[in-house]
């Protein structure tokens, strides 16, 4: 039959136990990080959408892959949106000058 | 937060911004710069003729001059359509039947309409001529169609159409 963990078995070990100091060293700045680390844990409850946009920002416009990659849509769709407006401008100057050239050699044409 | 850090990803964010700007400025500028160019022109709607049809500078000088020696013919006309249009109209408003003055007007206006027409058709003709066959061809096509299709649709017989009329027809801009 198994003795209760619970109870002292020995209560000269016990004594013994309730004597022992650790002798170890702390860090110096460990209270300080301590209390640093509680008041993110504190300020992380309630970050702000600006310091999050901030954060965000930092996080992922310094990566070079990130900036890079960032840089190349916004050149691309640059390129793209240049010939597209300029393909839809084409195509209105093209309906102009018809119209022009054919006002000019037709009595009878005006525009309605 | 790093002040320094946010500021390089908020100039790496509008760097980006400015970049497709310039790229969409760059390519639309480019591409559109003939259009200017076009319009530069003495006569705009001549030089979006030769870059149409191809014309080599040759051909342009001849399709020029035949446009040169055209307009006064055709100022001629629109002003005789202009004044059949209010005289008909003037009459019209005045009458509750067709008199014989009304006829009258609106058989010379018909006449105007064929001699137009006649008029139309030789110059697209000599223009057709003056550029290789091919071009010549593909000119006649597209200005049959935009000049005799569009005068059914846009304007009433022998400019019998209310509120409009081809006095419209500016030739001062083109002339």
């Amino acid at each position: 039959m198994q003795s209760d963990p619970r109870q002292p078995a020995n209560p000269a070990l016990t004594r013994l136990l309730s004597t022992w100091r650790v002798q170890s060293h702390l860090p110096a700045d460990f209270s300080n990080r301590v209390w640093l680390r509680l008041a993110r844990i504190d300020g992380s409850a309630g970050v702000s959408i600006a310091d999050a946009l901030r954060h965000w920002l930092s996080d992922v416009f310094l990566r070079p892959t990130w900036s890079l990659g960032y840089a190349l849509v916004l050149l691309g769709a640059g390129l793209l949106g240049g010939y597209l407006g300029a393909r839809e401008q084409t195509e209105r100057f093209k309906q102009h000058m018809e119209q022009r050239y054919v006002q000019s050699i037709n009595p009878y044409f005006h525009p309605r | 937060m790093n002040g320094s850090r946010l500021t390089r990803a908020i100039a790496i964010l509008l760097a980006g911004v400015l970049l497709g700007l310039v790229a969409w400025g760059g390519v639309y500028w480019t591409l559109t710069a003939p259009h200017r160019a076009i319009l530069r022109e003495h006569h705009p709607e001549l030089a979006w003729l030769q870059l149409e049809f191809n014309l080599s500078p040759a051909e342009f000088e001849r399709i020029s001059a035949l446009h040169r020696a055209y307009l006064p013919y055709c100022e001629e006309l629109c002003e005789r359509i202009a004044a059949h249009h209010n005289d008909i109209r003037h009459l019209v408003q005045q009458s509750t039947e067709l008199t014989p003055e009304i006829q009258s007007l609106l058989e010379e206006a018909a006449r105007v309409r064929i001699e137009c027409q006649q008029m139309m058709l030789d110059h697209f003709f000599a223009v057709s001529r003056a550029m290789s066959p091919e071009q010549g061809r593909r000119y006649l096509a597209w200005v049959q169609e935009k000049t005799f299709h569009m005068d059914h649709e846009r304007t009433a017989p022998a400019g019998f159409h209310t509120g409009h009329g081809p006095a419209d027809h500016r030739h001062h801009r083109h002339h």
